[in-house]
């Protein structure tokens, strides 16, 4: 059974109408219920069944030749093997090559044979341009994949700070500007992770940095971090032992990190004090 | 909801598939079968037909070139193509952007309209009549929907408001907007339930 505020967002989710943090808390729960996966297909498809109520308005008939003609220009992600295939089977077949009855050492090819050597040559430009291509798609694979791996394991690192009877949250607010953030502290793991949004891009050669901080005490590291192009950033660290966070910071810092912050926070937010 | 394998959508994705493979004819039998519906759905947000014919081609691009990364040759292609023209025709207006007559070209103004889609040898006479029957039960769906509702569903779905902006424009409070949103989706699903499968 899904929480009545859970379908709620559901709801939401799928018309887009949910806040940008709003929107990752949903997704880490969605994340991790069939249940809620489920409910969310199902609405998608109500949803995708909206865009019948339109007034129906005919398209400008060149549109399709735009389309089709724009399509000619662009390849698509997977490759085209059997166009590929096709253009690439030899047009003409490559016959020994006639040589002049002439007395010279050096014999020249005639013009059938002149033909023949050029179309060899641009087939051979063309396979190299096919497989560079294909190199180029390959490596771009490779890279996606990584990039998958990575963005997964952030988010089971993101997960495992959520998950757990001791974890408490603190939302951080900007003074200026549109940025804020969710912060999480898994005191039973003794981790702490952070979903931020609407970060501004940082400066070359510097990064956004999280930070701990007790009561009376001074501000502790928790580890750095980089957006996304949309501001987007997230970060799940370790917290120091003995550590009582009681608020949770963010600051522009130069890479690699400070000591202690140097900038003024763009975002910060106290956790809820503990009853003792 | 279940996805069925009738022929229409065994031909959508069988075009997919050609898609994939790099046959730009495809594309356009594709158009051939859904840019009416594109093209209706992006000038119902972004107003302009130059702009709803910018909109449409775009997201046609976009199923160019991301069709074999985008799992919709095992799923239901009406609804993958009509998400990409929602989402390039929002991200066209802005998507936070306040236009309170997006909503006005909606159902309300469209039920008995006949649908503008060509035929070919994918979208058959019977695909089509089942399109229409399907497109007339969602507009009454929506227009037996208590007018609050149906305002908050049309705001978030042809304005792109978030439940706070939906909140401020209807000066209500947030609470009440996501209880609506959920209220009118809930009957819409109800009452559309039996279509859902042609509709995939």
């Amino acid at each position: 059974m899904i929480p009545r505020d859970r379908t709620e967002d559901a709801t939401a989710y799928v018309l887009g109408a949910l806040e940008e943090q709003e929107r990752l808390a949903f997704e880490l729960a969605l994340n991790d219920s069939a249940e809620l996966q489920r409910e969310v297909a199902e609405l998608r498809e109500v949803a995708g069944m909206l865009a019948l109520a339109v007034r129906p308005v005919a398209p400008p008939p060149t549109l399709r030749e735009r389309i089709v003609s724009d399509a000619r220009a662009v390849r698509p992600i997977a490759p085209r093997l059997a166009d590929a295939q096709r253009r690439e089977s030899p047009a003409t077949s490559l016959r020994p090559v006639p040589m002049r009855a002439s007395p010279s050492r050096w014999r020249f090819p005639d013009g059938f044979a002149w033909s023949a050597l050029a179309a060899s040559l641009i087939l051979a430009a063309v396979m190299q341009n096919r497989y560079r291509e294909r190199a180029s798609a390959a490596t771009a694979l490779s890279r996606a994949n990584s990039a998958l791996r990575t963005d997964l394991a952030s988010r089971d690192s993101l997960l495992g700070v959520l998950i757990g009877p001791d974890v408490e949250s603190a939302r951080l607010t900007a003074a200026v500007g549109s940025a804020s953030g969710l912060m999480f502290w898994n005191r039973t793991a003794a981790r702490v992770a952070l979903v931020a949004s609407n970060l501004p891009a940082v400066q070359k050669g510097r990064t956004w940095q999280l930070w701990g901080i007790a009561a009376g005490r001074p501000p502790v590291s928790l580890g750095t971090f980089n957006t996304s192009a949309s501001g987007e950033g997230r970060i799940a660290a370790a917290v120091p032992p003995g550590l009582r966070i009681a608020i949770g910071a963010v600051t522009q810092e130069p890479a690699g990190g400070s000591p202690q912050p140097t900038t003024t926070p763009i975002v910060s937010g106290a956790f809820a004090e503990r009853p003792r | 909801m279940t996805t069925t394998t009738d022929s229409p959508h065994s031909a959508e994705r069988a075009l997919l598939a050609r898609i994939i493979a790099g046959d730009e004819r495809a594309l356009g039998e594709l158009f051939d079968c859904h840019g009416g519906l594109a093209f209706s759905l992006a000038s119902a947000i972004v107003s302009d037909p130059s702009d709803a014919e910018d909109v449409v081609a775009d997201a046609f691009a976009q199923v160019w070139r991301s069709a074999a990364t985008s799992g919709a040759v095992r799923g239901n292609v009406r609804a993958w193509l009509t998400a990409i023209v929602r989402s390039r025709s929002l991200d066209f207006i802005g998507s936070r952007r306040r236009r309170p007559r997006a909503f006005d070209r909606a159902v309300t103004l469209s039920v008995g309209a006949e649908t503008p889609v060509a035929s070919n040898s994918v979208t058959s006479a019977g695909h089509l009549i089942e399109l229409s029957e399907t497109r007339t039960a969602v507009c009454h769906s929506l227009a037996s929907l208590p007018h609050i509702q149906r305002t908050v569903l049309e705001l978030a779905y042809f304005d792109g408001l978030s439940r706070t902006e939906i909140a401020d424009r209807l000066l209500e409070t947030s609470g009440t907007v996501r209880t609506r949103l959920r209220a009118g989706m809930e009957k819409l699903r109800q009452r559309l339930r039996p279509l859902a499968d042609s509709f995939s």
